[in-house]
């Protein structure tokens, strides 16, 4: 099958890369596919699901967290333990979800904003396990080609689950919470279910995500693992690229890369405001992303092709009930 | 804990003086939300540009904090106003995140324009100093002041909405806006000078918190926070309810830097909130939806 | 099939649904009716669990479902529709037809979904986004998306209100076939030619409780139906 082939060249491409770049290219896609995996983690409970969260970044420092102290105290492996850190986020995530996504909306969006400063401050005040706002120190990584397959290892995953899950009766269980939870509620849709297995996974992932940036920068500190820029970021690139699309999250990393290179670069006074302009321009100009504008020219296939393919292709009569 | 009625009495009227001003604070955020179904993500940032006009008129200008509060107010008014006609009236009745998302990112704006203006560091208003005895406790003058204040604010906005025509206007746009139109209330206009308004009332609470607590342009984030768990608290689109939970988040507060630990204060609002949420999710006045 | 008992429901002072009691038979097609604000709709929502009653006991198939969540009413078998109509809009109606069905292989679901779309008439549109369709085309597709659940029982809420003549006999039409498959119906409507056609008992709400049941021409000549009804503010 050519798609095949294509994930498998892409795969290769990507893995083939630290052979002929040097450090600083590598830092550069590293924090790409970060930022990029990020953005897939968080498109599935925003953009999927349509709960916005302005406060994921909580996973990610959790991750970050968790894999320092077990790399420093315990000796444990990195990969080990930013895979750890994943599934503590993970565990953390199912209660924490089960009372914030009772709300709704804007509140949502605040609480858990809410709930990642409060994070940050347990970080700094939890002294024998965080070292405060000192922070923890790690042994320094000198070969940075690990580090960038495993965050392009992850970025992969995260296309791949994406793909799935926008090709899945779940994928289709969650747009419909989005478009209307009451009736999703009232179809026999368990929406309380649905929206705590999307905040599992939109946790899993920054916190595997945050265990590696803790590996790869070798030091965590309260402000940094808890960074409300890490949550922008990856927010408006999903917003950039298209929210609830398979393609959008990594088009609008890689915009946002781009842009970052060429624009912010020269102008870091205005950094955070250039991003605030962003967001604006883009809801009111671009609401359903570049992903929208990239189908409408016919330079990407529309998503959720399953139904359709099997619509075009139906069961024989005599196989079908009633 | 010891029972120690002089300090208890003492830390409780800390709380209920904190109170007052997360009353005023919250106050411009929910009578926004109430006639445009909108949290106004920015309004922390538009909290903080209040507190730092009336900062600068007090430094550059050597005006009295309480003088240059109605001209910063005044200033901040404006600002509401013309975001409502240039950003808000565009996103408002289409999808409800969009105008969230807008309100954030004019927040990011603001405080990086905050940043460039009036740098980076934490600045206070050290304007009133020394205490007053009252009946054996101690009450800081700058908080008395900066509490009386608040309260005299947040009684004149209450009585503004109830018995003037254009508050009855605000009031009928809140419940009923289709109603409000045919009964010949200029609904556009209603919503500008609301806007206006909750941000004149956030420039006010940053002024006076300005009085009793240092800030810096990245301060607003917090501060919405605050008045956020204020009116989750209370109950949405309550205003007795935010009054309420002004109240329990500020005896929380100061209780819980006390007995626990500092940190513990500055979280306490969002405990609270969780604990909120998980026993009686409509608040505890509340009876709206969300 | 449907067993209501002394339903209450107050919102502050006013006795929305004040001890309604009634039975559906099952396999039969029953109206409710009422004038405005009578109780009807909010005795769909308790029924449904879409509210919580204060008093009464709700049974379905012999089953105490009082206070259950609406997605779990929902599995049992017991299905509603919305007075306007409640479709996933970014969703094309063949996935707004396919989301909550769980049963089934998805080739299997998909048939069906075409199956049913065919039946109200909207083969053409199955790859549309639902906020494209017209106001009829959205009351099809939620009538056709509720029965994807294969119910034993559908509330309806004005499934003819605000949808041309022509069209509600449609709808009628596929009432009543789906009736004869054994499908039971409990249909809030204000078109009394329509409903009295269609329904074979008839249920008479006021002032949030049942003042009357029977068939239809036997309810119409009820005196207490006529002064609830037509004594007050309709003509």
């Amino acid at each position: 099958m050519p798609r095949a082939l294509l994930v498998g060249l892409a795969l290769a491409g990507a893995g083939a890369v630290p052979l002929v770049a040097n450090n600083y290219v590598l830092s550069v896609l590293i924090s790409l596919a970060m930022f990029t995996g990020l953005a897939y983690a968080w498109n599935i409970i925003s953009g999927y699901t349509g709960y916005l969260s302005f406060g994921q970044v909580t996973f990610f420092g959790v991750g970050a967290y968790t894999a320092a102290v077990l790399i420093i105290k315990l000796h444990v492996a990195w990969p080990l333990a930013a895979l750890a850190g994943g599934l503590l986020a993970a565990l953390l995530s199912l209660p924490l979800g089960w009372i914030m996504l009772r709300l709704r909306g804007p509140y949502f969006a605040i609480g858990m904003l809410g709930l990642s400063r409060i994070a940050e401050r347990i970080a700094f005040a939890w002294e024998p396990v965080t070292d405060g706002g000192r922070g923890l120190y790690l042994p320094p990584v000198l070969d940075l080609r690990a580090v960038y397959w495993a965050v392009v290892l992850v970025a992969a995953a995260l296309v791949g689950i994406t793909s799935l899950l926008d090709n899945s009766r779940f994928g289709l269980r969650l747009l419909a919470i989005r478009e209307d939870e009451g009736g999703a509620d009232n179809l026999g849709i368990n929406t309380t279910l649905a929206k705590l297995q999307a905040f599992v996974l939109s946790a899993f992932f920054p916190g595997v995500l945050g265990g590696i940036y803790a590996w790869h920068v070798s030091y965590v500190d309260p402000v940094t693992a808890f960074a409300t820029q890490i949550d922008l970021t990856a927010i408006v690139a999903v917003l950039l690229g298209g929210a609830g699309t398979v393609w959008g999250p990594l088009i609008g990393g890689v915009t946002l890369s781009v842009l970052a290179e060429v624009l912010w670069a020269r102008f870091p006074f205005i950094h955070t405001a250039l991003f605030g302009a962003l967001v604006i321009v883009t809801v009111l100009f671009l609401p359903k992303g570049l992903a929208d504008a990239f189908r409408q020219r016919g330079w990407l296939a529309p998503g959720r092709a399953f139904l359709r393919r099997l619509a075009a292709r139906p069961a024989p009569l005599e196989a079908a009930p009633e | 804990m010891l029972w120690e009625p002089v300090l208890w009495g003492q830390l409780l009227i800390h709380g209920v003086m904190l109170a007052g001003l997360y009353g005023l604070l919250a106050l411009g955020l929910n009578l926004v939300f109430g006639v445009m179904r909108v949290i106004n993500f920015a309004h922390g940032e538009l909290v903080m540009l209040g507190a730092f006009l009336t900062f600068w008129g007090y430094t550059a200008l050597g005006l009295h904090p309480l003088v240059a509060l109605p001209f910063s107010a005044a200033v901040l008014f404006g600002v509401g106003w013309a975001l409502q006609r240039l950003l808000m009236e565009r996103v408002l009745g289409g999808q409800p995140m969009a105008a969230l998302l807008v309100t954030f990112g004019l927040s990011l704006i603001i405080i990086n324009v905050g940043l460039l203006v009036f740098g980076a560091d934490i600045r206070s208003i050290p304007v009133v100093s020394g205490s007053l005895r009252v009946a054996g406790f101690v009450v800081p003058k700058a908080r008395g002041l900066a509490f009386l204040t608040a309260v005299a604010l947040t009684v004149a906005t209450v009585a503004f909405l109830r018995w003037t025509a254009f508050g009855r206007a605000i009031r009928a746009t809140a419940q009923h806006p289709e109603v409000a139109i045919t009964c010949g209330v200029d609904v556009r206009r209603t919503r500008l000078v609301t806007f206006g308004l909750g941000a004149a009332l956030g420039a006010a609470a940053g002024s006076l918190i300005m009085l009793i607590l240092p800030m810096d342009p990245q301060s607003g984030s917090l501060l919405i926070l605050k008045a956020f768990a204020v009116i989750i608290v209370g109950g949405l689109g309550s205003v007795a309810g935010s009054l309420l939970g002004a109240l329990v988040l500020g005896i929380a507060e100061v209780f819980g830097s006390f007995f626990i630990a500092t940190v513990f204060g500055e979280v306490m609002a969002y405990v609270l909130l969780l604990l909120v949420l998980l026993v009686r999710p409509a608040g505890l006045l509340g009876i709206a939806e969300r | 099939m449907l067993h209501v008992e002394g339903l209450e429901k107050r919102f502050g002072g006013l006795r929305a649904v004040d001890g309604a009691t009634f039975r559906l038979q099952p396999g039969v097609i029953t109206a409710l009716i009422g004038p405005n604000g009578s109780g009807k709709t909010t005795t769909f929502d308790l029924i449904t669990g879409n509210v919580r009653p204060n008093a009464g006991v709700v049974r379905f198939e012999g089953r105490d479902i009082t206070g259950l969540s609406p997605w779990q009413v929902a599995r049992l078998g017991l299905g509603r529709t919305f007075q306007l109509p409640r479709l996933f809009g970014e969703m094309t109606v063949l996935e707004n037809m396919t989301a909550a069905v769980r049963e089934g292989t998805l080739r299997e679901v998909v048939h069906r979904a075409l199956k049913l779309l065919d039946f109200v008439g909207l083969t053409a549109h199955a790859d549309a986004p639902a906020s494209s369709l017209s106001y009829g085309q959205r009351k099809l597709t939620e009538l056709a998306r509720v029965l994807m659940l294969r119910p034993r029982l559908v509330l309806l809420d004005e499934p003819f209100a605000g949808v041309n003549p022509t069209l509600a006999r449609a709808i009628a039409d596929r009432l009543l076939a789906l009736q004869r498959q054994g499908t039971t119906f409990l249909v809030i409507d204000h078109d009394m030619p329509l409903v009295m056609g269609l329904a074979e008992t008839v249920l008479v709400m006021d002032m949030g409780s049942v003042i009357a049941a029977g068939a239809p021409k036997d309810v119409r000549d009820d005196p207490r139906v006529r002064e609830a009804y037509f004594g007050t503010a309709r003509p």
